[in-house]
C-alpha cells in the first residue's frame, strides 16, 4: 500500500495528465458536482459521495459517431441552377431542361462511407466503487460475452480508460451496495482504489493499468498506521450500508411476478422519463440513426431507455409497451433478471442514483421489495379458494 | 400547515369511503423525513399517509394528463396548490382533463422551500428536514443540523407567485390565505438576463444546456406536455431536433418544448424541479410568460373560460397595447 | 450453431466455445470485424410484388464477401441508406441461390419509404446474416404446415424454398397463404410453381370476393380450421400481421397442435440487430439473436409483450 498526502494530490493529478485526458468530480458554480475534464489548478470535489451524473459517458459515449458517409456526385451533372441563382441554362426551353434534368437524374452518386473509432487514453478519477462495478457490468455486453458479438467502439475506449476510484467513506442512506454484490470499497473494475486517511489517501492497485500510477514520484509508502486507518474507515463504511432487500430469489420471484398487478402500483407516481436510465452506471440502451445534412452526414448512436414512450413502436403503430407500468417492469426485470440470465451478472451495481435524482423518487429498492419476493397471490390454494 | 394535512386527509377519506373517486393524489414522506413525493391513496384506511408541508413540491396535475390515469377510466381525487390550480385550469381550457372525472382539493399555500438549496450547504446527506414557525431545520446523516428562515429557501416562483390560492377546487383545505391586492405579474429575476448583452446570453444558455442529458424529465413531469409518442422532440419526420446531444440541439430541444408550453405555461416550476442536472428552465418559460403578458395581456390558466392565447383568435387582440 | 459468419465471413461472434477455451474479450476484438459496418452493396433487381411490397436483389460489392455468404433459411439481415438508416427484413432468397441476397419491403415508415425509391445500380448497406434460423435438420422426416398471411410469406420464403429442395427429407408438404386481395399475394412466380408442382399441397386465398379471382375465399385462420390439418408428426409454422398469428395460433391449439410444434418468427423495432442496444427484447429473450424464430413452448415462457 501506498500513500499519497493532501497536498500532493494535485500534482498526482498533473502527473496522470501527462500521458491521458483526466476527468474527475467537479463543483460547477452552481454547486453541482458532475466529472469534468480537469486541468491544473481545477478543485477535486471528494466530500460529496456521488457526481450527479455517473461517469460511463467517457466510455459509453451519450453520442457516439460510427461511421461518416457522403454521396458525391460523379462526373458532370449540370446544375439547372447555381449558387448564384442564376439560371445556366435557358430554362425555358424544354428541350435544354428536359436534357439537363435526365443527366442530373442518371449521374451516379458515389457513396463513400468511412468508420470513425477514436479513443484518447483516459483516466477517471474519483468514481466511487459501485461507478467501476457499472463499467464491468456493461463489459458483459459490449465484449461478447457467452456468444455475443463485440462492439470495438466501447472496448476501444473501455481499453484505454483507467479507473482510480475513491472509496466511500460515508455512503449515503440511499446506497445499497452491498445488497448487490459490491461494497463502499469494493475492487471490481478498480484499476487503483484511494482510501481516505489523515492527511491524504492510501493507495491500492488492483491491475497493469493501476500499478502504471505507481510512477508518480510523489507516492510514500503507507505506514502500519495510514494501512490500519484504511481497514477502519472500509469497515465502518461497509457497516453503514444497509441491506435493501433479499437477492436470493429475485430473479425467480421476477418471473412469477410478471403479470402482477402490483407493478401498477408501483409505477403509479412513475412520469416515465428516463432520468434513471442515464444516471445509472450500467444503463446501456441505445439508438442508432443517420444524420445527414445535404449529402454528408454521420450514423450515430445515443443513449436510448426503455421508458421512452417509443422505444418499442414499430412502424405499424403497434406498440408491444404502450402501458407506462410494462415499461416500468421492463427496467427492473432487466436489470435483475433478463441480464443475469444472458450474462451471470446482476446489472445494478447500488448506487441509489436513480432513486436520488427520480423526480418522484422511485425507489428501486421498495420495487425489489415487493416483486422480488414471492407474492401472495401467487399460486391458487390446493383447496380451490382464492388467494 | 398541519391543520391542512388534517383537512386533506379528512377529505381525500371521504372522497374515497364514499366512493367518489378510485384514487386519491396527495403527498407522502419519502425514503427519509427530508423527501415528500407524490402519493396514490386507494383506500379511506391510508390517508394517514398523506402529508402537507413546504416540501410539497409536485405538480400532481401531471398524473391527471393523457396516458397517466391508471386504470385509464378512473376518477381521480387530486390536491392543488395555487399554481397547480392555474396548470388544472390550462387542462380544462384544452378539455385535455375530464371535469367529470376528478375531484380536486385546493391547498391554499404560504411557499414551497426548494430542498436542492437545502442539500448545497452539506457535502453530507440530508435526511430530515422539519419545519416550525418559520423555521427550516435540516439534519444530515452525520447528525450535523442547520437551521434557516422559510423565506430564504422558497423558490422563485414562489416569491413572484401572485395566485397562492387554488381558484379552481371543488373543497379546501384551509381558508384562503391573504392574495396581494396587485395581480399583476413579476417576473423575478428575468430583468438580470434581459440586461445582457446577445453575446453574454449565448454563453450563459450555452453553458446552461452544456450539461443536459436530454432525459425527458422535464418534458414528463411539465404537465401541460401531453403529446407522450407523438412528441415532436422524438420525432424522426420531421426531424426538428436531431438525436446527437451537443449543446446546440439540446437548446433547440428546449426551445421547441418552450414554444410548444407558450399559452399554457402556468409558472409551476415542475420542469426546474425535475432536472436531474439542475438546469434553471423555468427561466425559459418565465420569459415567454412575460413576453406573452406584454403583447397579449394573456396569463395562462387564471381563467376557465379563456382559451390559451394561440388557440385563439381575437380582433381585438392588443399586441403590445394594452 | 451454424449462422456464426456475418459479413463475409469474417466471424465477429465469440461463441461460447471461444469463452470456455478461455477467450477473452480482447481476442475476440480482434478477431472480429466491427459487427455495427455494413458491407456496400449494389441493387441489381427489383420486383413490383405488390402495389406497396418490393423485393430488392442486392449483390456485395466485395466479391468475396459474396462467395462467402452462407445463411440458415429464417436468419434475417439489416438493410439499409446511408444517410437514412436500417431496417431488419427476412432473407427471403433461397439458401441456394448464390448471385443475390433477396428482402422484401413493405413501404410504411422512413427507411422503407426510402427503400422504395431505390433504382438498380443504387448502393445500399447490408448487414447480414444475423439471428436464428428455423431448425430445420431437426425437422427432417417431419411434414410441414407454412401458414402465412400478407408479407408474413417474405419471412417463410427461404424456408419454403429449403424445404423443397430437399424434398426428400420431409414428409408432407403444405402451404396456406392468404392476402386481403390478389394483388397483395406475394411471391406470383412461386405461387404458380407451387400449384403446378404434384408433391406439395398449396391453399392460396384472399379475405374476400375480388373481381377476377377464381380461388378460395376467406381468412387463413378459416381456412385453416376448414383444412382441419393432422398434427401427427407435423411441425406448423406461421407468420402475418399480428391478428392473423394471434387466430392461427388459437386455430393450431383448437387443433392439437402443442407448443413444441408450433412456431414463428417474430418482428419487432429493431437497431443493432446483434444483440447489444437492449431494445427488442421479450423477457430475457433477444429478438435479434434469441430469435426471430421462436417455437411457441418458448414464448409461453415470456412476457406477453409481442
Amino acid at each position: 500500500m501506498k500513500f499519497l498526502a493532501q497536498d500532493q494530490l494535485q500534482a498526482f493529478l498533473g502527473h496522470l495528465a501527462g500521458e491521458s485526458r483526466v476527468v474527475a468530480p467537479v463543483k460547477g458554480d452552481d454547486g453541482v458536482v458532475l466529472f469534468r475534464p480537469w486541468s491544473p489548478g481545477t478543485e477535486v470535489e471528494l466530500d460529496v459521495l456521488l457526481a450527479k451524473q455517473s461517469a460511463k459517458e467517457f466510455v459509453f459515449r451519450q453520442s457516439e459517431t460510427y461511421l461518416r458517409y457522403g454521396y458525391a456526385m460523379e462526373g458532370e451533372a449540370a446544375a439547372v441552377v447555381d449558387d448564384s441563382h442564376e439560371a445556366k441554362i435557358a430554362i425555358d426551353d424544354p428541350a435544354e431542361l428536359r436534357a439537363a434534368q435526365d443527366a442530373a437524374v442518371t449521374a451516379h452518386a458515389t457513396l463513400v462511407a468511412e468508420p470513425v473509432n477514436d479513443a484518447p487514453a483516459q483516466v477517471i478519477f474519483g468514481l466511487r466503487p459501485c461507478d467501476a462495478r457499472g463499467f464491468v457490468q456493461m463489459d458483459n455486453v459490449f465484449g461478447g460475452y457467452g456468444g455475443f458479438y463485440f462492439d470495438p467502439y466501447y472496448n476501444a475506449k473501455r481499453e484505454a480508460t483507467t479507473l482510480i476510484a475513491v472509496t466511500c467513506r460515508d455512503p449515503r442512506s440511499t446506497c445499497f451496495c452491498t445488497t448487490v454484490g459490491g461494497s463502499p470499497d469494493g475492487t471490481d473494475g478498480v484499476d487503483a482504489l484511494l482510501t481516505q486517511v489523515e492527511g491524504g489517501y492510501t493507495v491500492e492497485t488492483f491491475s497493469e493499468k493501476g500499478e502504471a500510477v505507481l510512477g508518480f514520484s510523489g507516492l510514500a509508502d503507507a505506514s502500519t498506521a495510514q494501512t490500519l486507518y484504511a481497514e477502519t474507515v472500509k469497515e465502518q463504511a461497509v457497516a453503514r450500508v444497509d441491506i435493501a432487500f433479499e437477492l436470493e430469489g429475485v430473479r425467480e420471484n421476477l418471473r412469477a411476478n410478471i403479470e402482477d398487478p402490483g407493478w401498477h402500483e408501483l409505477a403509479m407516481r412513475c412520469i416515465s422519463c428516463g432520468t434513471c436510465t442515464y444516471v445509472c452506471p450500467n444503463c446501456y440502451c441505445f439508438n442508432i440513426t443517420d444524420e445527414m445534412v445535404e449529402g454528408q452526414g454521420e450514423r450515430i448512436r445515443t443513449w436510448d431507455n426503455c421508458f421512452n414512450p417509443i422505444y418499442t413502436m414499430e412502424t405499424s403503430g403497434h406498440n408491444p409497451r404502450e402501458v407506462k407500468s410494462n415499461r416500468f417492469r421492463n427496467r427492473f426485470s432487466h436489470k435483475f433478471w433478463y441480464y443475469p440470465e444472458k450474462y451471470d451478472s446482476l446489472l445494478c451495481s447500488g448506487c441509489g442514483r436513480c432513486i436520488t435524482h427520480c423526480p418522484t423518487r422511485i425507489d428501486i429498492r421498495e420495487v425489489l421489495s415487493v416483486m422480488g419476493a414471492p407474492r401472495a397471490a401467487a399460486a391458487p390454494a390446493a383447496t380451490g379458494e382464492e388467494a | 400547515m398541519s391543520d391542512r394535512q388534517a383537512k386533506i386527509r379528512e377529505l381525500a377519506a371521504a372522497a374515497l369511503s364514499e366512493g367518489r373517486v378510485d384514487y386519491f393524489i396527495g403527498w407522502k414522506q419519502g425514503f427519509n423525513p427530508s423527501e415528500v413525493i407524490p402519493a396514490f391513496v386507494r383506500s379511506a384506511d391510508e390517508v394517514d399517509e398523506l402529508v402537507w408541508n413546504p416540501l410539497a413540491h409536485h405538480n400532481l396535475t401531471t398524473f391527471l394528463k393523457r396516458k397517466m390515469p391508471d386504470p385509464p377510466n378512473a376518477r381521480i381525487g387530486v390536491c392543488v396548490k395555487g399554481c397547480d390550480s392555474r396548470t388544472l385550469v390550462a387542462l380544462l381550457q384544452e378539455e385535455l382533463v375530464d371535469k367529470e372525472r376528478i375531484y380536486v382539493v385546493g391547498v391554499p399555500c404560504d411557499g414551497i422551500v426548494n430542498r436542492r438549496r437545502i442539500e448545497k450547504e452539506f457535502p453530507d446527506e440530508v435526511v430530515d428536514i422539519s419545519f416550525a414557525g418559520d423555521t427550516v431545520t435540516a439534519v444530515t446523516r452525520a447528525g450535523d443540523s442547520m437551521e434557516f428562515a422559510k423565506g430564504d429557501l422558497l423558490f422563485d416562483h414562489c416569491n413572484t407567485c401572485r395566485y397562492p390560492n387554488p381558484f379552481y377546487a371543488d373543497d379546501l383545505a384551509a381558508d384562503p390565505v391573504p392574495e396581494p391586492e396587485d395581480r399583476t405579474p413579476m417576473w423575478g429575476s428575468i430583468e438580470e438576463f434581459e440586461a445582457l448583452s446577445p453575446a453574454e446570453k449565448d454563453a450563459k444558455l450555452a453553458e446552461a444546456f452544456e450539461t443536459c442529458i436530454r432525459c425527458f424529465a422535464c418534458i414528463h413531469a411539465c404537465p401541460v406536455c401531453v403529446c407522450w409518442d407523438q412528441c415532436v422532440n422524438r420525432s424522426r419526420r420531421p426531424a426538428l431536433v436531431g438525436q446527437r446531444v451537443d449543446t446546440k440541439e439540446n437548446l433547440m430541444f428546449q426551445m421547441v418544448h418552450m414554444f410548444h408550453v407558450a399559452g399554457r405555461c402556468p409558472s409551476c416550476g415542475a420542469c426546474d424541479r425535475a432536472c436531474p442536472v439542475e438546469i434553471p428552465l423555468y427561466l425559459l418559460h418565465r420569459k415567454m410568460n412575460k413576453e406573452l403578458y406584454d403583447m397579449l395581456g394573456f396569463e395562462p390558466g387564471v381563467s376557465l373560460e379563456e382559451k390559451p392565447a394561440f388557440q385563439t383568435f381575437k380582433l381585438d387582440d392588443p399586441f403590445g397595447e394594452h | 450453431m451454424a449462422g456464426a459468419q456475418t459479413n463475409g465471413g469474417a466471424k465477429t461472434r465469440l461463441t461460447f466455445a471461444d469463452v470456455q477455451a478461455g477467450a477473452t474479450t480482447a481476442q475476440a476484438g480482434k478477431l472480429a470485424g466491427n459487427p455495427y459496418l455494413p458491407q456496400m452493396a449494389t441493387v441489381v433487381d427489383i420486383v413490383d410484388e405488390t402495389p406497396n411490397i418490393k423485393s430488392f436483389r442486392v449483390r456485395f460489392d466485395d466479391e468475396a464477401v459474396m462467395a462467402a455468404l452462407s445463411f440458415e433459411p429464417g436468419q434475417v439481415g439489416q438493410l439499409g441508406i446511408f444517410g437514412v438508416g436500417e431496417s431488419t427484413f427476412a432473407i427471403n432468397s433461397s439458401c441456394s441461390e448464390k448471385r443475390y441476397l433477396q428482402f422484401s419491403v413493405m413501404k410504411a415508415g422512413e427507411v422503407t419509404s426510402a427503400l422504395h425509391e431505390l433504382n438498380i445500380g443504387d448502393k445500399v448497406g447490408v448487414r447480414a446474416p444475423m439471428g436464428c434460423g428455423f431448425p430445420v435438420d431437426a425437422w427432417k422426416g417431419k411434414n410441414i404446415l407454412y401458414i402465412m398471411g400478407g408479407i408474413g410469406s417474405a419471412a417463410l420464403r427461404a424456408t419454403i424454398s429449403y424445404t423443397l429442395e430437399h424434398r426428400e427429407d420431409y414428409g408432407d408438404i403444405t402451404i396456406l397463404y392468404g392476402a386481403r386481395t390478389p394483388l397483395d399475394l406475394t411471391y406470383k412466380y412461386d405461387i404458380e410453381d407451387w400449384q403446378i408442382r404434384k408433391d406439395i399441397e398449396a391453399v392460396i386465398t384472399v379475405d374476400r370476393d375480388f373481381p377476377g379471382w377464381e380461388g378460395k375465399v376467406g381468412f387463413v385462420p378459416a381456412v385453416l380450421e376448414e383444412m382441419a390439418p393432422n398434427p401427427a408428426n407435423t411441425i406448423a409454422i406461421t407468420c402475418g400481421p399480428p391478428i392473423m398469428i394471434k387466430f392461427v395460433l388459437l386455430g393450431l391449439q383448437k387443433l392439437q397442435f402443442t407448443d413444441e410444434q408450433t412456431y414463428t418468427t417474430l418482428e419487432k423495432r429493431m437497431k443493432c440487430g446483434i444483440g447489444i442496444c437492449g431494445r427488442c427484447n421479450i423477457g430475457p429473450r433477444y429478438v435479434c439473436v434469441d430469435g426471430p424464430v421462436f417455437s411457441m413452448e418458448e414464448l409461453r415462457e415470456l412476457p406477453d409483450e409481442m
